[in-house]
C-alpha cells in the first residue's frame, strides 16, 4: 500500500469516526471528497445527467445512514464504489424496463441536457458519442470498462468490488474493448 | 475485427500471459504493421478516454451538500409521518378492541351468573337433586378420588369441593363410588345448594 493510500484510508477512517460520533461536518467533508467520483462513475454508467444525480444523491443518502456501520472491513473507497456501481447497474435496468412501457425518452433527454453540468456544447456531444457506444455494450461489460478506464480502477480493485473473479474481469474487459471499437470504427 | 487486432485488445486488456507479452513486445517493436495498427487502436481508445477530463460546471458540486441536507430532512419529515400513518390504524385497532373487551366479559359472566340464578331461584331442590342426579349420570357427573386431603369430590363445569366442604352435609362412610346411591334427597340438596354457591362465587369473580 502506498502512502497515499494510506494516508486516504487513515483520512477517511477519522472523518468517519468522527461523523459517527455526531460531528456532521465530518460527513460534508467525506461528501465534498468522493462526490466526484460517484458522479462521474454513475454518469459514464448511464450516459445521462439528470441519472447520475439521481444516483449520486442516493449513494450520499446511503452512505449518511449506513456509514454507522460501516466496520472498515474494506476501505471507503471501494464500499462507495460497490453501493454506487450496483445502484447504476440497477437504473440500467429499470431504464430498459421503463423504455419497453414508454416511448417518450426524448422528452426527457431535453430536460437532462438542459441542466447538464458540462456546459460546453462540444465537449456534451462528444460525451454522448462514448455514451452511445457503451449504451450499446451489455451492462456488467460497461461497468468494467469505465472502471477500467475512467475511474482508473486496477482488475484487484475492480474484483473486490464486484466479487468477480480477475480472470473474468479481464475477459469481460477483452470484449467490452473489441465491441467499443468496432461500434467507433463503424460510425466512422 | 482483424485477428491483429484482436491480439492487441489481448495485450490490452491484460489476457496475455507473461512469455506471451514478452513475444508480443518484441514483435511490436520489430513488425511496422503490428506497430501501426497498435498506435491507431491506442489513439482511439484515448480519444474515446479523454471525455473524462472535460470540463465541468462546479456549481453543481457545490450545490450538493445542501441539497442532500435538504432531501434528508424531507426524508426524515416523511419517515415520522409514515410512522403516524402506520401507528394511527394500529392504536385504533388497540382501542376498539380496548373498548369490546369489558363487554365479551360482561356477556361471558352474565350468562352464567343468570344461569346460576335460575338454577338457585327457579328449580326446587327436589328437582336440583333429581337433574344432577339421572341428567348428567351420576357416575360421570360426580367423581371422588384420593389426595392428600384425603377424599375429593369432583363436579361438572370444573367445579371442585374439598371433602372437608361436603362432610358436614354427607355421610362420610356412605361417600365412595358404589354408595353414592346411598345419598338421601336431603344430602342431594344440601350438596347441589352448596355447589351452586360455589359455582355462582367463582363465576362472580
Amino acid at each position: 500500500m502506498n502512502n497515499f493510500n494510506k494516508m486516504q484510508i487513515d483520512n477517511d477512517f477519522e472523518l468517519v469516526e468522527k461523523f459517527v460520533s455526531g460531528d456532521e461536518t465530518a460527513f460534508n467533508l467525506l461528501v465534498r471528497k468522493y462526490q466526484k467520483k460517484i458522479y462521474w462513475h454513475a454518469r459514464q454508467m448511464l450516459g445521462d445527467h439528470h441519472d447520475a444525480d439521481e444516483i449520486t444523491q442516493e449513494v450520499l443518502i446511503v452512505m449518511y445512514n449506513k456509514l454507522k456501520t460501516f466496520g472498515f472491513k474494506s476501505s471507503l473507497y471501494t464500499w462507495i464504489y460497490k453501493i454506487v456501481s450496483t445502484r447504476s447497474l440497477n437504473q440500467i435496468r429499470r431504464k430498459k424496463l421503463k423504455k419497453l412501457i414508454t416511448f417518450d425518452s426524448a422528452n426527457e433527454k431535453e430536460l437532462s441536457s438542459k441542466h447538464d453540468i458540462i456546459q460546453d456544447i462540444a465537449n456534451r456531444d462528444k460525451l454522448e458519442k462514448v455514451n452511445n457506444a457503451l449504451d450499446k455494450l451489455p451492462a456488467k461489460q460497461r461497468q468494467i470498462f469505465v472502471m477500467r478506464n475512467y475511474d482508473q480502477l486496477s482488475y484487484e480493485e475492480i474484483s473486490k468490488i464486484t466479487g468477480k473473479s480477475v480472470g473474468g474481469l479481464k475477459a469481460n474487459y477483452f470484449h467490452a474493448l473489441k465491441k467499443i471499437l468496432e461500434l467507433v470504427n463503424e460510425k466512422d | 475485427m482483424k485477428k491483429i487486432d484482436e491480439k492487441i485488445l489481448r495485450y490490452f486488456a491484460g489476457l496475455m500471459e507473461a512469455e506471451e507479452v514478452k513475444r508480443f513486445e518484441s514483435q511490436l517493436k520489430n513488425d511496422p504493421e503490428l506497430k501501426e495498427r497498435f498506435v491507431y487502436l491506442e489513439n482511439r481508445l484515448t480519444d474515446l478516454l479523454s471525455v473524462h477530463d472535460i470540463g465541468v460546471n462546479d456549481l453543481y458540486f457545490d450545490s450538493i451538500v445542501p441539497k442532500l441536507r435538504e432531501k434528508m430532512t424531507i426524508k426524515r419529515k416523511y419517515s415520522i409521518l409514515k410512522k403516524y400513518t402506520l401507528a394511527i390504524p394500529i392504536v385504533s385497532v388497540i382501542l376498539i378492541l380496548f373498548i369490546l373487551t369489558p363487554f365479551y366479559d360482561k356477556e361471558y359472566i352474565d350468562q352464567p351468573v343468570s344461569l346460576a340464578y335460575e338454577i338457585i331461584k327457579n328449580i326446587n331442590d327436589d328437582e336440583i337433586a333429581d337433574n344432577l342426579i339421572y341428567d348428567y349420570s351420576l357416575e360421570s357427573a360426580l367423581s371422588f378420588s384420593e389426595n392428600g386431603n384425603g377424599l375429593e369430590l369432583y363436579l361438572p363445569e370444573n367445579v371442585s369441593l374439598s371433602f372437608n366442604t361436603i362432610s358436614p352435609y354427607v355421610d362420610i362412610s356412605r361417600l365412595d363410588y358404589t354408595q353414592l346411591e346411598n345419598l338421601s334427597n336431603a344430602e342431594y340438596q344440601q350438596l347441589y345448594k352448596n355447589l351452586s354457591m360455589i359455582t355462582f362465587e367463582k363465576v362472580s369473580k
